[in-house]
């Protein structure tokens, strides 16, 4: 569908990408899954038969049975409940990290492409450090300054994961302060804040939500890895990735103990990758071939 | 952006081949019988689920099929990369140098002090002096003479500040010099008589004797990788995070280490060692069980079940000599009350935790000795005993008394002022049982109102930020074949700083104990030391854990543990085949 089109029928932007997205087989199969998994993190408390980390000494490492759907794992916990209290992790992880990435980049993104000089070559370069390590790697190093813990490899994933949304937004930005009602707010005397935030910020909120939508399985990802040496989630908590790493001992003994927190994680991030994937050709579908 | 979600993706299936992997490699029991498995013994690489038969034989993978050893190599699996091999400079001395040093004197399977490359000797001045009797004709493995001169220059060097000997203090004491008297006669002169003297010259290989001539010849740097002495073998080799390779020492003879166990009495049999460095337990075991590696050092207790019942496996048994413990930080608040020290101490279960964590492979312990140390005492673990044994009520007791009492009746206790009875309570990534031991300890003070967080700390991070005194309560080990540990951990000048608790009654138990040679007079004073040490609880002893060597039986026989000094005999064993 052409410009032209879309202001022939005269549907809003929004509106128009729902419908392209709607057709989209693999996407909306992607949110179907999103929602449920957001179901099971509202209604883990309901559902787990057990507690996450009430231990049964006695029941350890017990195969899948009716009596512990998905087995248990060392200390005899359910592995069931503490999957899918994870989920709750995993989302809060993944939403949490791509909010304050983008609250990072967005900012500096817009300040870098709407002043442009010397403002834009200092933010830019140091974007291009960010950007030139593997986020894993640099989240490593903040959280081995910071500290194990959840909450410090979250903030460590969301200082590697800023740049991508301030590249992205500078260059958007740097085309729309060009257009002429940016020209025109100015001369009516709107402040710079207002400009950004109101005019430039809206029309390049597109791309940032497609980039949310691909950030989300990365931080989870990253913060499983992370977990998985022993410096994210810290024990008893149900954390997939720590689950995998504990796991990891029992393989051939209890090799249900990798598997559903394994396949958790990887449901989850396909989930988030197709909606993204969709979304990207549903907004932009000149870029599909 | 596409290779951010490739990552993703790529990741995701990375996980689920490894599990799908993991699975063909558990299910697969035995390889095909018409297909000969060509080359690739890794258990990984075995494909057949589609046959998978669900009866599950957990004997898991026959090497019947992949030839052991071509070029007759005992493969042994060791899970620590060292620092260096010169054990005078290295902060950890284990069987990749044992095996290489022979020292002045010995102990046997039975724990008795007997000859090494000392013939006799003789304790004068009240301790002050020791004078050894040498061995004529000792030779090192590439045949350089060993004589008075090398033991001076090996202890001088030891000793020397320059060298700055992690383990000079603790194994030769404040030795000030080292005299020839002749050829064969070298005495010993000490500061102060040194208690634990002859058990530490006897058990650590920074004690172990090396020629001169070698030494000067290649120089500290390549002594420190391929080290070469008066041991059963020396290392040709050594590949870091990969490998350390042994030749046999010709020269070698039974009477520097006349143990009654070993028959053979010339050199070992087997004429090349590896050490392969695997750091995972999992992929050692697994290597072990494919044949890849004859022997293990250390079974991993979730293993010891399987490989039990592996009428190819042979296991040896004994007592490690270290103590696992939580220790507190007795200067911090709420641990700076002995009372709640204590309460903690009453309300820790040792029996779920030995089951559970370490599947029953272990000995509770009580006191700060545990039964394969020198200077155990079963009265004083007995006492220690009685005055803790698991009492919910008395913990309550004693927390109440301190002023922690459930305020706000949430089920946490709290304080006069309010605060919550949180603490974080240290684990170090090192230890494979240790998330699990600090789960089960979380959940037995959860009973009593007091919240745990548990915290991962890298090994190395872990001891410099304790002794710097960052933590509130920590779950650690201690080890040596000797009481003197209890000098090095707890002298509140010249140990290390690990718990903070400071008393003079101890220091002066303590120093004591160090200068006293008599075993009778020594043992009281180790008791002394015991005692203001159970009762001031600076930390609640919890375990000793039964080790298990393993080795190959189609591969290899004849290896024997010393259960005192937990050394391998390779002298008298013999590959198969």
């Amino acid at each position: 569908m052409t410009e032209e089109k879309r202001r022939a029928v005269g549907v809003s932007m929004w509106k128009l990408t729902w419908r392209r997205f709607r057709k989209n087989k693999l996407a909306m199969t992607g949110l179907v899954i999103l929602c449920i998994i957001i179901a099971i993190a509202i209604l883990a408390p309901v559902i787990a038969p057990y507690s996450p980390v009430e231990q049964h000494l006695e029941d350890r490492l017990q195969p899948p049975s009716s009596k512990y759907l998905f087995g248990t794992d060392e200390l005899g916990r359910d592995i069931l409940s503490r999957v899918l209290y994870g989920t709750q992790i995993a989302l809060r992880v993944g939403v949490l990290v791509a909010l304050i990435s983008a609250a990072i980049g967005v900012t500096l993104g817009l300040i870098s492409g709407y002043y442009g000089g010397i403002v834009d070559e200092v933010l830019m370069r140091i974007v291009d450090i960010v950007w030139s390590f593997p986020s894993l790697i640099l989240a490593l190093a903040i959280v081995s300054i910071l500290g194990p813990g959840l909450i410090n490899a979250m903030v460590a994933i969301a200082l590697t994961m800023w740049a991508s949304y301030a590249r992205i937004v500078r260059g958007e930005t740097l085309s729309v302060r060009e257009e002429l009602y940016i020209e025109a707010a100015r001369a009516i005397g709107e402040s710079d804040i207002r400009i950004l935030f109101s005019y430039i910020l809206p029309n390049v909120m597109s791309s940032i939500l497609v980039l949310i939508t691909y950030n989300i399985p990365s931080a989870i990802i990253v913060a499983a890895s992370l977990s998985f040496l022993g410096l994210g989630a810290q024990p008893p908590t149900p954390d997939w990735g720590l689950m995998l790493s504990t796991a990891r001992t029992y393989l051939t003994i209890a090799p249900w103990y990798s598997i559903f927190p394994g396949v958790a994680i990887m449901i989850t991030v396909l989930a988030f990758n197709f909606i993204g994937d969709g979304l990207r050709d549903a907004i932009q579908p000149e870029r599909v071939s | 952006m596409v290779s951010r979600t490739l990552v993703g993706v790529i990741a995701a299936v990375i996980i689920i081949i490894a599990i799908a992997a993991g699975i063909a490699g558990y299910y697969a029991t035995r390889p095909p019988a018409t297909t000969t498995p060509t080359t690739s013994p890794s258990p990984t690489s075995t494909t057949p689920t589609a046959t998978t038969p669900a009866t599950t034989t957990p004997t898991a993978t026959t090497p019947t099929a992949t030839t052991p050893a071509v070029e007759k190599v005992l493969v042994i699996g060791y899970t620590r990369p060292p620092d260096t091999l010169d054990p005078q400079k290295s902060t950890w001395v284990d069987i990749t140098t044992d095996i290489v040093f022979a020292r002045l004197v010995n102990i046997d399977s039975e724990g008795n002090i007997i000859t090494g490359l000392a013939e006799s000797w003789k304790i004068s001045d009240g301790g002050k002096v020791i004078t050894f009797h040498l061995r004529k004709g000792i030779k090192d493995a590439f045949g350089n003479p060993i004589t008075a001169e090398d033991f001076k220059f090996d202890f001088e060097r030891f000793i020397a500040p320059e060298t700055a000997s992690p383990s000079a203090p603790l194994v030769v004491g404040t030795l000030k010099e080292v005299k020839v008297i002749d050829d064969y006669t070298v005495q010993f002169i000490f500061e102060e008589p040194y208690g634990p003297i002859l058990s530490m010259l006897a058990t650590m290989p920074s004690a172990g004797i090396y020629s001169e001539e070698y030494f000067k010849k290649v120089g500290d740097v390549e002594f420190g990788t391929k080290p070469a002495a008066t041991g059963p073998y020396y290392v040709v080799e050594w590949v870091r995070g990969s490998h350390i390779d042994y030749a046999v020492n010709p020269n070698y003879k039974r009477e520097y280490y006349p143990d009654s166990v070993i028959e053979n009495e010339g050199p070992p049999y087997i004429k090349k060692l590896r050490f392969r460095i695997i750091t995972e337990p999992f992929t050692l075991v697994s290597e072990f069980k494919a044949g890849n590696v004859h022997v293990l050092l250390d079974v991993p207790p979730e293993y010891y079940k399987e490989l039990k019942n592996d009428p190819k496996v042979t296991m040896i048994p004994f007592l490690e000599y270290t103590l696992h413990y939580v220790g507190f930080n007795c200067q911090k608040y709420p641990f700076n009350d002995t009372r709640v020290r204590q309460a903690i101490a009453y309300a820790i279960d040792r029996k779920p935790i030995i089951e559970a964590a370490l599947e029953g492979l272990a000995v509770p312990i009580y006191g700060p000795l545990v039964p394969s140390m020198i200077g155990y005492s079963e009265k004083v673990e007995e006492y220690a005993k009685q005055k803790y044994q698991y009492n919910l009520e008395k913990a309550k007791e004693l927390l109440a008394e301190a002023g922690w009492v459930d305020r706000d009746g949430d089920g946490i206790l709290e304080d006069r002022n309010g605060n919550k009875f949180e603490f974080e309570l240290w684990i170090s990534t090192g230890e494979l049982e240790a998330p699990k031991v600090a789960q089960i300890i979380q959940s037995q003070l959860a009973k009593i109102g007091i919240k745990v967080k548990i915290r991962q700390v890298e090994e190395s991070a872990f001891t410099d930020l304790v002794s710097k005194g960052k933590h509130q309560a920590y779950l650690f080990r201690y080890g040596l074949m000797d009481a003197q540990i209890l000098f090095y951990m707890f002298h509140s000048k010249k140990g290390v700083k690990r718990m903070f608790f400071y008393r003079s009654d101890l220091d002066a138990a303590l120093e004591k104990m160090g200068s006293t040679i008599d075993p009778k007079e020594r043992q009281k004073y180790i008791e002394e030391a015991e005692k203001i040490l159970i009762d001031g609880c600076p930390m609640v002893p919890l375990y000793a854990r039964k080790i298990f060597v393993a080795y190959r039986n189609d591969v290899v026989e004849g290896i024997k543990v010393n259960p005192y000094t937990q050394s391998l005999y390779f002298n008298d064993a013999k590959l198969k085949g």
